[in-house]
């Protein structure tokens, strides 16, 4: 890639990369997030039953 | 009695009267505009913390010009181009602010202990509650980076020295440190001036792009904070450090940065008091000031005259208008999107300034409606920019090294 041209290519390409991975690590913190959510979701019934009290 | 010359007592004044007429003109203007910086700085137009120093230093170094040898003339405060390292040795001994250039600004460590600072002082919660929405606005607000990247190839610049000038765009100063650090070590030092110095006037320009694209019916546009939920200690820690892991390992160049970015997060999150207080103070305004005060040193005439420094000039300015145009078009796309739930002043923080462009919507929605709060929201997008600004170095490096 050269001249110009060659970096309006590139330029593209570093683009789509960057809101690739971007959109990767969005995805990656939503599934963190939502992990986390559900860990506590599913800890909770659990913790109620081991000690006998429900809210 | 033997001749005697008023001059030699002052050289400063000789190298000016006695020097090329065009580095005394360049050094004049410096000096001026080092007095200016100190006045806008202390005034609060410009960003005081990095201004101050930097105005100081610029004066100072431009007017301590003075005879080296019989033809050589210099200044004892720094030599930023010296690679020789017998050279170098010698320098390190005489200009005496040589040693921390040489250790901790060309090898980029200052720029990862402001890194670090700004970690202890972000809270990445606001990323964790819309990381879509804050992405798509601070992938919009790079808009600067990738188009002047082929501007500036059209305007003569190397693939190397485009890359790191079009960074700017992301108005992260650590980043562009490092990238052009990287790529176009020769330009280094006028790309790190053009960028910090423009990083400056994102304070007193951001502003009016605001008032120029969004109408005041929309600025005002309140948000629902009820909508945003309570993200907890261990949530943040888990994300930050997996986060960091994972950038690591994609772009390894750009690790030193993601790891001070997010130990200071880290940090924060664990509450360890004494290293929050250390990093926060000690550790960010001890690098900010001397990086201001390096920045100022370094605009000596002698080292900014190169022809090339009136291109970088108004790549920078590109980069960071384009950048912010795109930022508010990712706001607007948002307020279609919700229906016109969203406030699209937010977009500008998408330029990852931190806080900076965060702290310049909500001062530009609150003098249009006072009760409107969009800082939390606006969070979001400025840290999303950090790590899309990271992304984007660790691209350009990783293909052009």
């Amino acid at each position: 890639m050269t001249g110009i041209f060659g970096s309006i290519e590139l330029a593209g390409i570093v683009y789509i990369l960057c809101a690739l991975i971007s959109f990767g690590v969005a995805w990656m913190i939503k599934g963190i997030y939502c992990g986390i959510r559900m860990q506590k979701a599913k800890a909770v019934p659990v913790l109620a039953e081991s000690t006998g009290k429900t809210s | 009695m033997p001749n005697f010359d008023i001059l030699n007592l002052f050289q400063g004044i000789a190298t000016m009267v006695y020097g090329d007429p065009t580095i005394t003109i360049a050094r004049i203007v410096l000096i001026a505009l080092g007095i200016a910086f100190v006045y806008l700085g202390a005034k609060g137009t410009l960003e005081p913390l990095i201004m101050i120093p930097m105005g100081v230093g610029m004066a100072s170094v431009n007017a301590s010009v003075l005879y080296l040898s019989a033809t050589a003339t210099g200044t004892i405060f720094i030599d930023p181009m010296i690679s020789d390292p017998a050279q170098l040795m010698d320098v390190l001994q005489i200009d005496f602010l040589q040693p921390i250039y040489t250790l901790t600004f060309s090898n980029g460590l200052i720029a990862c202990l402001v890194f670090m600072g700004i970690g202890v002082i972000t809270d990445i919660g606001y990323i964790l509650i819309a990381p879509f929405s804050s992405m798509f606005i601070a992938i919009m607000a790079e808009l600067g980076t990738i188009l002047t990247f082929p501007i500036a190839v059209a305007m003569g610049l190397t693939y190397k020295e485009a890359a790191s000038v079009a960074i700017i765009g992301g108005a992260d100063g650590p980043m562009v440190l490092y990238t052009s650090l990287i790529l176009a070590k020769d330009l280094f030092v006028p790309i790190t001036i053009v960028a910090y110095l423009y990083l400056s006037l994102t304070y007193g320009g951001y502003p009016y792009l605001i008032k120029l694209c969004i109408p005041k019916r929309l600025r005002g546009i309140k948000m629902d904070l009820h909508d945003l939920p309570e993200i907890t200690r261990g949530e943040k820690l888990t994300f930050a450090i997996i986060t960091c892991t994972i950038l690591c390992l994609l772009f390894p160049v750009a690790g030193p940065l993601f790891m001070s970015f997010f130990v200071g997060v880290i940090v924060k999150e664990s509450e360890v008091t004494r290293l929050i207080e250390f990093i926060e103070g000690p550790v960010l305004y001890g690098s900010t000031f001397f990086l201001g005060l390096l920045l100022g040193v370094l605009c000596e005439a002698n080292t900014i005259m190169n022809p090339k420094v009136f291109t970088l000039l108004i790549l920078g300015m590109t980069a960071l208008l384009i950048s912010g145009l795109g930022g508010i078009l990712g706001g607007y796309i948002m307020y279609f999107i919700t229906r016109g739930k969203y406030n699209p002043v937010i977009g500008i923080a998408g330029v990852s300034c931190v806080p900076t462009t965060a702290k310049v919507a909500q001062k530009e929605v609150r003098e249009v409606n006072k009760q409107a709060i969009i800082l939390p929201f606006a969070m979001g997008p400025n840290i999303s920019g950090v790590i899309t600004s990271a992304i984007l170095a660790g691209i350009y490096v990783t293909l052009l090294r």
